[in-house]
């Protein structure tokens, strides 16, 4: 029932008119799929949101889970939360970002069965690229991540490239003036 | 009592010790007071320059987490600040500071060097920390809280942090020192509120469901007025062509609307269905005219005018509900108190003044959103007007009147000049002063922008001020009166172009060094003898020397010197739209005073004696000869002590007191009979214009320019011309108003810079006119049928004048040829094939070749900021005087004249005066006709949002004969600039921006 209702409301915003209104920006609402070529980050899925200011700034949130990778004596997970800041440039028909996501990787491993959790700082700079379709956009997107060590007792490689695509629903907004 | 807990109390007492000293110290600065007479031994204030270095002290508590004891610390630092660059972009300043106190039972000491950005109040340094021979990393944030200082004026709430020493750290409280203007030059107040608490009555009530089903189609209407009087046009998307098929859609309804209802109609049938519902409400039609009748007096004054008096500014508790509900109070008084409405039927008939006043704040909610900005919101008049209220002189005057608050004054005298002109006119001024003089002027600059001696402002130093000082010195002991010289500069320009180095020299004549450290040996030495000669005056006049023995060398420097004020400056402590105070917000140091007036001897005792002088330009050589297109306002008459009291009003809101004011600014009532002195004066005959100086202050004070642009906009009727050119068009919602005026039936002729002739042509404010005229293009394209339907027209036209390869000829030849081949301006002008063999010998004149060759390689700048209106009925009265060559030759021998590529001195007031005749001439068949009415405006104020919502701005409008000339002016421009009919003329003029700029362009206008 709540799924349902959530289904509604994001298909009631991807349809909506676009308002006449003086827009000034864009809430940015979606989904992400995501793959990390270390091995604590693997396949991964999250949830985004954010604010493109005029288009040009944006800072949004971001969280992602990740599948991470499966040995027959280890297992590894992670889940980063960051904030998202960036420089949107249009060029073209696209959109490109050029950001920097900062916060915190949590970085689970389990080994004889005993799951260890460590929290370390997580800096991602990165490249995006936003492409609308009708009243969505996607947006794939290559980062380097870098993140504290946790210092497992399997070791983790604790940097590495991140591709990911974002599945978003744009919804242009006015000026926030007081 | 424990030891830490005994600090705890010794912070807390030197921390309220400073609160009560900081008060106190403000408390003394405001009682200053300056009462004498100058001549009298008492001194003249004004708020002098800008200093140097600014210095602060701070009291501050906190704790030291360095060595893990946790102690606290007392620290009182003071400090002195520099600002490398120019401090108004508040982009970087140095400090050093040092503190003493304690930390822990110990004492404690340090000093430091400091790198502050202001726009971010913060910065960062280096503590050197005495008592542990330690340095550290110094972070400091301050923000003043609240607008105007936290404590006191001008006090800052200040946290400085040591994230190496353990993250220790002091709050305090810092407060300027020496600087008795800090927090006391901008208002507290960033906002106006619209509602204040009111009482909510019980709503009324009403059941009859032709009136309710009237009412519904009032609403509707009510809708398609707002949409008609300034349909929005500035709609966003991702990119430019997403935002103009946004307005197409937006231009397609009102197409559709007006092929079954036209604008005028419209304001007719909203009043129809007014008076319907009245008449249904009370019972009979004549009670419903009356009621209608008096609902729109009602209207007009409580709510239409009131909120729309509030154009350009922001607002707090924006809702029309309690100006509603006085208007209900009053029109419920009106209804009981006569006899038009039976008793049984009152309710009915104050349900239906309520609904109409929710629907008008409906209107107001609605037109916020949409123009995503409640500083654009304007309520219609035609909601309280028929068109046949506003189609007169008398009642268009008396709407202006109402609207701004600002009453015409009569009797005036007003000559419109050309730009070489001022920089004459106010050398002559300054000789002929006798009293005061006031300049009141953005920029006077020392140097050029190759960083050479600015010759012109210079010789407004040296044969201007210092000549006129050293001849009414001269003459001081047989006139025994010494006038006073005020200078009033905006800071930004005063900053930027080193106007330090003059304004010095003016505050401190007798003493000041001839040595500039710009320019020649030729002109130290000149600036020198004007020194020299001052200095031998004051030293050989016996009166002023037997005062100055009794009142001292101070009250001489006061006595012979320019007051120098140096407005705007910037401060810490005003910050607006920040999430708290200066966090992400942005300081009022970034609105200017953008208006230029110079004005002298006008008093209340003889409102004719003084002359003033309004302009569009700065002092300076950049402004003068054919590059810079500008022109003046010479005045004489009453409107000038409106200008005065704008003076006055300025010192105040930078931070004097009533009593700080100089004498010759104060305010005195009008002397009975003053006005009665015209008829003595030999030049009577030539006051007859009706003016009012509209004042628009700095930041976030009233706005009265906006609305009178606003009401001449949306009111001027059917079949008016409107010619509004301007350097920076950019503002969307005068555009708006504009398209409203076409659809009613209006010619307007809107015209901007091309890229090549915008003396302001930054990306941001040129993407923004693009953007704007290819909206007003495709409004023409697609409401071409309804507005001719109308009778109206709009063109927007580009100043693309290339350089005058043969002076002054050039222009001359290209209206020639032009006019004969443009079929709109044939039709608009119908006097203009008489015009053609007058222009015709002025495009074959030839000027000297020196004058040639410089003017050849100038781009002219557009920066005219002269509107022009007229009823139609005014513009068919005077197309049809055979004048029009005469005044056309007058006007081609002014331009030649006054056409200096040199800018040297001509003597152009014969021209002008025969110019003034003629147009009187030519005005003549119009007094005759019933509803002919003419204005023109001209001013400092740029049709952009800065100039609506930021800068401070004056603009005189004027009626009358002189009217016209300006009109001769447009006339002639006209026919030079090129019209605009397709996207690729304009693209090819004013070339679109890319995606990137243009977003950066419009996020710049939303960040105004």
């Amino acid at each position: 029932m709540r799924c349902s209702r959530v289904s509604l409301v994001v298909g009631a915003l991807s349809i909506a008119p676009s308002p006449i209104f003086a827009q000034i920006g864009e809430v940015q609402l979606g989904a992400v799929a995501t793959y990390g070529t270390s091995k604590a980050w693997g396949p991964g899925a999250g949830l985004v949101v954010g604010v493109a200011t005029g288009r040009l700034a944006y800072v949004g949130l971001r969280w992602t889970y990740y599948a991470g990778a499966t040995t027959p004596s280890v297992t590894d997970r992670g889940q980063a939360f960051t904030v998202d800041l960036g420089v949107e440039i249009p060029v073209g028909q696209l959109e490109m970002f050029l950001g920097l996501s900062l916060g915190a990787m949590r970085f689970a491993q389990s080994s004889a069965g005993v799951w260890s959790h460590k929290t370390e700082f997580l800096a991602a700079p990165g490249l995006a690229a936003e492409a609308h379709l009708a009243r969505v956009a996607l947006m794939p997107e290559v980062q380097y991540s870098f993140a504290g060590d946790p210092a497992f007792a399997q070791p983790v490689r604790n940097h590495g490239l991140v591709a990911s695509l974002r599945l978003i629903i744009p919804i242009e907004v006015g000026r926030i003036r007081r | 009592m424990p030891r830490r807990a005994s600090h705890h109390w010794c912070a807390l007492l030197v921390a309220g010790a400073w609160t009560a000293a900081v008060s106190f110290g403000s408390a003394r600065d405001a009682s200053a007071q300056l009462s004498r007479p100058p001549d009298a031994g008492g001194r003249t204030a004004s708020l002098g320059q800008p200093l140097l270095w600014h210095w602060q002290a701070t009291l501050g508590t906190g704790l030291y987490l360095g060595d893990g004891s946790g102690d606290v610390m007392v620290r009182a630092v003071a400090g002195t600040y520099y600002a490398p660059l120019n401090p108004v972009t508040k982009l970087a300043e140095l400090g050093v500071e040092a503190y003493v106190g304690a930390r822990g039972n110990k004492a404690d000491g340090g000093v430091r060097g400091l790198l502050q950005v202001p726009y971010f109040s913060a910065g960062v340094g280096a503590d050197y920390n005495v008592r542990d021979n330690r340095l550290d990393m110094l972070v400091t944030l301050h923000t003043p809280v609240r607008r105007g200082g936290l404590l006191t004026r001008g006090t800052l709430l200040r946290l400085d942090w040591y994230p190496l020493a353990g993250h220790s750290f002091t709050l305090g409280v810092s407060a300027p020192l020496g600087d008795r203007l800090a927090g006391r030059n901008r208002p507290l107040r960033d906002y106006v509120v619209v509602a204040r608490e009111h009482y909510v009555p019980v709503s009324h009530r009403a059941t009859d469901p032709m009136l309710l089903v009237a009412l519904d189609s009032l609403r509707t209407s009510a809708e398609w007025i707002r949409r008609l009087v300034a349909p929005f046009l500035d709609q966003d998307g991702r990119d430019a062509q997403i935002g103009l098929a946004r307005t197409a859609r937006y231009v397609g309804d009102l197409r559709t609307h007006l092929a079954t209802r036209s604008a005028d109609a419209e304001v007719r049938f909203f009043h129809t269905e007014l008076e319907r519902s009245f008449s249904l409400a009370a019972g009979d039609a004549p009670a419903g005219r009356e009621l209608a009748r008096r609902c729109r007096e009602i209207l007009l004054d409580e709510v239409l005018l009131p909120y729309d008096r509030l154009l350009g500014r922001k607002k707090r508790h924006d809702t029309l509900k309690e100006l509603g509900i006085a208007a209900r109070g009053r029109f419920g008084r009106w209804v009981a108190a006569s006899t038009v409405v039976p008793a049984e039927r009152i309710e009915p008939v104050l349900f239906v003044f309520e609904r109409l006043t929710d629907i008008l704040e409906a209107v107001r909610r609605r037109t916020a959103k949409e123009w995503d900005d409640p500083r654009l919101v304007w309520l219609p008049l035609q909601y309280a007007l028929l068109p046949e209220d506003h189609d007169e002189q008398a009642e268009l005057d008396a709407l202006l009147e109402r609207a701004t608050g600002v009453p015409f004054t009569a009797h005036n005298r007003i000559s419109y000049v050309a730009n070489l002109q001022f920089h004459w006119e106010l050398l002559r001024m300054l000789h002929a002063t006798r009293d005061y003089h006031v300049l009141w002027i953005h920029d006077f600059p020392a140097v050029t922008p190759e960083q050479k001696l600015d010759w012109a402002s210079f010789a407004q130093i040296v044969d201007g001020y210092l000549a006129a000082l050293a001849e009414r010195v001269e003459a001081y002991d047989s006139t025994g009166a010494l006038p006073s010289f005020f200078i009033f500069l905006d800071q930004h320009y005063y900053e930027q172009r080193k106007s330090r180095l003059l304004m010095t020299v003016l505050e401190n004549p007798l003493h000041a060094s001839p040595r500039l450290g710009v320019g020649t040996a030729a002109d130290a030495a000149r600036l020198a003898r004007a020194l020299e000669r001052l200095r031998a005056a004051v030293q050989n006049s016996r009166v002023l020397q037997a005062e100055a023995r009794e009142y001292g060398d101070a009250w001489l420097r006061n006595r012979v010197k320019v007051h120098v004020n140096v407005t705007n400056r910037v401060d810490a402590s005003f910050w607006s739209g920040g999430l708290v105070s200066s966090v992400f917000g942005y300081p009022d140091d970034v609105m200017r005073d953008h208006r230029k007036i110079t004005f002298r001897d006008v008093s209340e005792d003889d409102p004719f004696r003084g002359v003033g002088m309004l302009t569009g330009m700065g002092v300076g050589q950049q402004y003068l000869g054919p590059g810079w297109d500008d022109r003046s306002l010479m005045l004489q008459g009453p409107v000038l002590l409106e200008l005065r009291q704008a003076a006055r009003d300025l010192l105040l809101s930078q931070g004097l007191t009533e009593e700080d004011l100089p004498l010759p600014l104060r305010s005195r009532p009008l002397v009975a009979g003053s006005v009665a002195r015209l008829a003595a004066r030999p030049d009577a005959a030539r006051h007859q214009e009706r003016a009012m100086a509209l004042v628009n202050g700095t930041g976030y004070l009233p706005k009265p320019l906006n609305v009178g642009k606003a009401v001449l906009y949306s009111l001027m009727p059917p079949g008016s011309v409107i010619k509004a050119p301007d350097s920076l068009w950019n503002s969307s919602f005068f555009a708006a108003l504009l398209v409203g005026a076409c659809l009613r039936g209006a010619h307007v002729l809107v015209i901007a810079p091309a890229l090549a002739n915008a003396p302001s042509s930054g990306f941001p404010q040129m993407a923004r006119a693009q953007e704007l005229l290819t909206r007003l293009l495709l409004m023409r394209r697609e409401l071409g049928p309804a507005i001719a339907a109308a009778g109206g027209d709009l063109r927007t036209g580009l100043y693309a004048l290339p350089p005058d390869r043969r002076g002054f000829a050039s222009r001359a030849d290209r209206w020639e040829r032009q006019v004969s081949t443009t079929p709109f301006l044939q039709a608009l002008l119908p006097f203009a094939p008489a015009l053609a063999p007058v222009v015709a010998e002025a495009a074959r004149d030839t000027v000297d070749s020196s004058g040639a060759t410089r003017s050849a390689v100038l781009v002219p700048k557009l920066h005219q900021k002269v509107q022009f209106f007229a009823t139609g009925e005014f513009w068919r009265a005077i197309s049809a005087s055979q004048e029009w060559p005469r005044l056309m030759a007058a006007y081609l021998r002014y331009r030649e004249a006054t056409y200096s590529p040199a800018g040297e001195y001509v003597q152009a007031s014969g021209p002008r005066d025969s110019l003034e005749q003629i147009a009187a001439r030519l005005v003549a068949p119009a007094h005759a006709a019933p509803r002919a009415a003419s204005f023109a405006i001209v001013g400092s104020q740029n049709q952009d949002y800065r100039g609506m919502f930021m800068d401070g701005e004056v603009g005189v409008l004027f009626t009358g004969a002189e009217s016209v000339v300006p009109l001769m002016d447009l006339v002639f421009m006209v026919g030079t600039v090129t019209w605009v009919d397709d996207q690729a003329t304009l693209d090819r003029l004013l070339p679109p921006v890319g995606e990137l700029r243009r977003r950066i362009a419009r996020i710049a206008k939303d960040g105004v």
